[in-house]
């Protein structure tokens, strides 16, 4: 039997961004390899879907590095401004807020 | 319809209906009597909050804390009674345990009916603040969720996604210790879990949530719940004990929302992660949120103010969007606690915890401890 080692399976290949994304009680946790030209917003989506989270709600994806919220718009590779084999951390966050309106 | 009464509407309709696949479809009308203006297909995401708190009650709370939400099957059943769907039935399985069976009013899928009503609005068929009512039609046929999904698999997207959740970790307590020293608020039910505030921590949450009614004009402010699981050696009862409050600080704080911001999130999980840090492996978890209805009651006191000894006018409720925040910043988490606090119209001070209970956010009664001694 010929097997191919796992971690030449998941290596990204040109233009292909490494993420791990955790939701924010780090309960839920998606590790992914992705063409980098897909938009942030619908990576959000996607993700969140996966991890089980409701998808009655918008997601953003917030970098553990930045602490910022990354651009729906934008594409997921110029979002993180890597690519290649180098993880980025990012937080799914929803878009909800607490209060009486 | 209530919790009990609708209890003995499963008990008479008996329990054969289990052995056919059912859905549910949401039909939303301006008035009772009016034409349906949508309908949607309850799907397995709108019943996952059930299915958690299915989890919790029949599987965590039940002695086995290590069998994880995704080994949990469930089968639904409506319950009907003269021609109307008054709720649902879930009932949970898990390979080697014992099942358990859930009863669900129709108020559980409140959220459903509210997402339905801003999709109405938006289309113009209601507007932003009418009424409306919403009714379940139970249909035969397959809704059963599938049990875990793979371990990996390749998106619609061409998205390579490996997905894992966090194993729950929990410390091991006897629940006598914990209740030893314990100051009772509001009413104890064993329907719903323990739960424990430490003397602090209840004084933090309190402070943050309330610390918004002394602007001009008020305006809602809050903190996020940190504790731990226990399980009680002796009963397999599991419990929520919060042991500290942070701040949701830099939010936008209005006098009718609070809105966490990307530095909010990243102060939480900073102190989060410090914890759990310092805890490799422990079992510091975010487990809820408190914050302040902080605006206050127009109108003069009622005529029952005179003679009653409460006053039941109040600003603490749980609104749309603190059932929306519930149920996606905690999601899967059934023990999350949502502690509100507010005023009564004889301007004095009130808070009550809500958390899960046949799938609506209801208020109970919990202990708060002078401390708490961590192994």
């Amino acid at each position: 039997m010929i097997t191919t080692p796992k971690d030449l399976l998941s290596r990204t290949a040109p233009g292909q961004v490494r993420l791990r994304i955790r939701d924010i009680t780090a309960t839920h946790e998606a590790e992914l390899v992705i063409d980098g030209n897909l938009r942030v917003g619908a990576v959000a989506e996607t993700v969140a879907a996966r991890m089980s989270l409701p998808t009655d709600t918008t997601w953003a994806l917030r970098s553990d590095t930045t602490a910022a919220f990354l651009d729906d718009d934008a594409t997921i590779g110029e979002a993180v401004g890597v690519d290649g084999d180098t993880e980025v951390f990012l937080t799914a966050t929803p878009r909800a807020h607490l209060g009486s309106g | 319809m209530s919790e009990t009464i609708l209890q003995q509407e499963v008990l008479d309709a008996g329990l054969e209906a289990f052995d056919e696949d059912w859905t549910l479809t949401m039909v939303l009308r301006s008035t009772a009597d009016g034409p349906p203006l949508i309908r949607q297909r309850v799907t397995e995401g709108d019943l996952a909050e059930a299915r958690s708190e299915a989890w919790l009650n029949g599987f965590l709370r039940r002695g086995q804390p290590d069998l994880p939400l995704e080994a949990v099957t469930t089968r639904l059943a409506p319950v009907v009674k003269e021609s109307q769907c008054l709720g649902y039935v879930l009932r949970a399985e898990s390979p080697g345990a014992e099942a358990s069976v859930h009863t669900f009013s129709r108020a559980s899928m409140a959220s459903l009916a509210h997402q339905l009503s801003k999709q109405l609005v938006a289309d113009g068929l209601l507007r932003e603040g009418d009424t409306y009512v919403y009714e379940l039609l139970p249909q035969r046929g397959g809704l059963t969720d599938g049990g875990p999904l793979p371990a990996a698999r390749h998106d619609s997207t061409g998205m390579q996604i490996t997905t894992t959740t966090t194993a729950l970790r929990y410390t091991t307590r006897p629940l006598a210790q914990l209740r030893d020293t314990a100051r009772v608020v509001g009413e104890i039910d064993d329907a719903v879990i323990p739960v424990f505030f430490t003397e602090s921590a209840h004084e933090k949450s309190r402070i943050f949530a309330r610390k918004g009614a002394d602007d001009h004009p008020p305006v809602e402010t809050g903190s996020i719940l940190i504790g731990e699981l226990s399980v009680c050696p002796d009963s397999g009862e599991m419990s929520v004990t919060v042991l500290d409050a942070i701040e949701v600080a830099d939010a936008e704080q209005r006098e009718f929302s609070l809105i966490p911001s990307s530095r909010t999130w990243t102060r939480v999980q900073a102190v989060l992660d410090r914890l759990t840090g310092a805890d490799p492996g422990g079992t510091t978890r975010l487990v809820g949120q408190s914050h302040g209805h902080n605006f206050a009651l127009d109108g003069e006191p009622c005529a029952l103010c005179a003679t009653a000894s409460e006053c039941g006018r109040t600003t603490v409720f749980v609104s749309a969007a603190d059932r929306c925040f519930m149920r996606t910043v905690f999601a899967g988490q059934p023990f999350a606690l949502c502690w509100i606090a507010g005023s009564n119209a004889r301007g004095e001070e009130v808070a009550t915890l809500f958390t899960l209970r046949a799938g609506v956010l209801k208020p109970r009664g919990y202990s708060v401890i002078k401390d708490l001694v961590r192994s």
